[in-house]
């Protein structure tokens, strides 16, 4: 059993503070789903997603000195994920996804679906429509996936949006209002 | 009212109109079939994103990250310690390179007096051995390294073995203070 599993968050954080490095590999082992669902709805690659998400873990451990206490843990590493991954979308130069929902890697591939489970059909037609969904949002400027990742996923306020990207906020509005659009357009055309 | 533009029925949609914008939106939305389509589209969108599940990573990332931060640790703490083997074998090698170049060129055996008088004696000594020192290189370099004499061989090897015995001691103490093996409450 983890010895680790029953302490509270804040114990786990102050403990890692202090140089525990098992105490921070429980906050990666609770956190670990929100970073990477996080990362791959941005970057749409599994590989990708895989990467970025310990280089979150490993950059937001050295950075944790100035974590402030009493805080929660969960949208401060998911505002680092998507800071960290808007950097890497810009740096890339290449697509990061194929545009074709067909061709989008099949979701749910390490899932289980129960609700589903004796509606096959169903469980198809729902993979596919979520493989639209992640490459109509992968498809997106890297600046509108940030934003549509921080407000619709970690359904942050307009103002932290801002301060965690370093945008002004009439940009978020407008990313994100430009953001929807396309979404829009590209859901409707499918 | 005429028509909101489609930037501030996205912003009614999202809620970040100030309450006045709001309520003329609602009021106008609920007399315009258009309007009403226009959001009805909208909510889709929120609809859809809301929908993608959250995907769990196909392993667990910790030993991954808990690795490269140890690696990291034990890269800072075995360049100290390798430091510190260097600075202990510079440290000996200053300490026994008197004696032993003494015994190569035939000079006493300095003495543990430390007079002022001794002790500029001794400097002014181990200047002349550091020429000798020098001297001596140069006839090791051409000479047969068989040549040295058996005192300056256990030298050699007590120097070598001392640091070395030290410097291990030094980084298996970081090894064991790797952030990973530090146990669990």
């Amino acid at each position: 059993m983890d010895p680790w599993a029953g302490v509270d968050e804040q114990h786990l954080i102050a403990r890692a503070q202090a140089g525990q490095a098992e105490a921070y590999g429980e906050l990666v082992r609770r956190h670990q789903a929100r970073v990477y669902s996080a990362i791959y709805r941005m970057v749409g690659d599994r590989q990708d997603a895989l990467d970025l998400s310990q280089e979150v873990f490993v950059r937001a451990y050295a950075a944790l000195g100035g974590f402030t206490p009493g805080r929660p843990f969960g949208p401060w590493i998911a505002r680092v994920a998507a800071n960290l991954t808007l950097t890497w979308l810009q740096r890339r130069r290449l697509p990061t996804v194929t545009l074709d929902p067909e061709e989008y890697e099949a979701p749910g591939a390490a899932r289980s679906p129960p609700d589903y489970a004796y509606e096959p059909e169903r469980v198809y037609l729902s993979a596919e429509r979520e493989a639209q969904i992640r490459a109509a949002i992968a498809a997106l400027p890297p600046h509108y996936r940030a934003v549509v990742e921080l407000r619709h996923f970690q359904d942050l306020p307009y103002e932290t949006i801002a301060a965690t990207l370093n945008i002004p906020l009439s940009d978020v509005k407008s990313h994100l209002f430009r953001a929807r659009q396309q979404l829009r357009q590209r859901m409707k055309d499918e | 009212m005429n028509h909101p533009s489609p930037e501030t029925l996205d912003a009614y949609r999202d809620g970040a109109l100030g309450p006045a914008a709001h309520t003329a939106v609602e009021a106008h939305l609920a007399s315009c079939a258009a309007c009403q389509t226009a959001l009805a589209e909208l909510d889709m969108v929120y609809a859809e994103l809301a929908s993608v599940p959250e995907t769990p990573p196909p392993h667990d990332l910790a030993p991954g990250v808990l690795a490269r931060i140890g690696q990291g640790r034990w890269g800072l703490r075995a360049w100290g310690a390798l430091l510190l083997q260097a600075a202990a074998t510079l440290a000996l090698a200053l300490l026994l390179a008197p004696p032993l170049l003494g015994s190569l060129a035939g000079l006493p055996w300095p003495q543990p007096d430390l007079s002022p008088e001794r002790l500029l004696g001794d400097l002014r000594s181990l200047q002349r051995t550091v020429s000798d020192a020098i001297a001596a290189l140069m006839a090791i370099r051409t000479a047969p390294i068989l040549a040295l004499p058996p005192l300056g061989w256990a030298a050699l090897l007590l120097a070598g073995m001392s640091t070395w015995l030290a410097g291990n001691r030094l980084l298996l103490g970081a090894w064991h203070e790797r952030p990973d093996r530090q146990e669990a409450p």
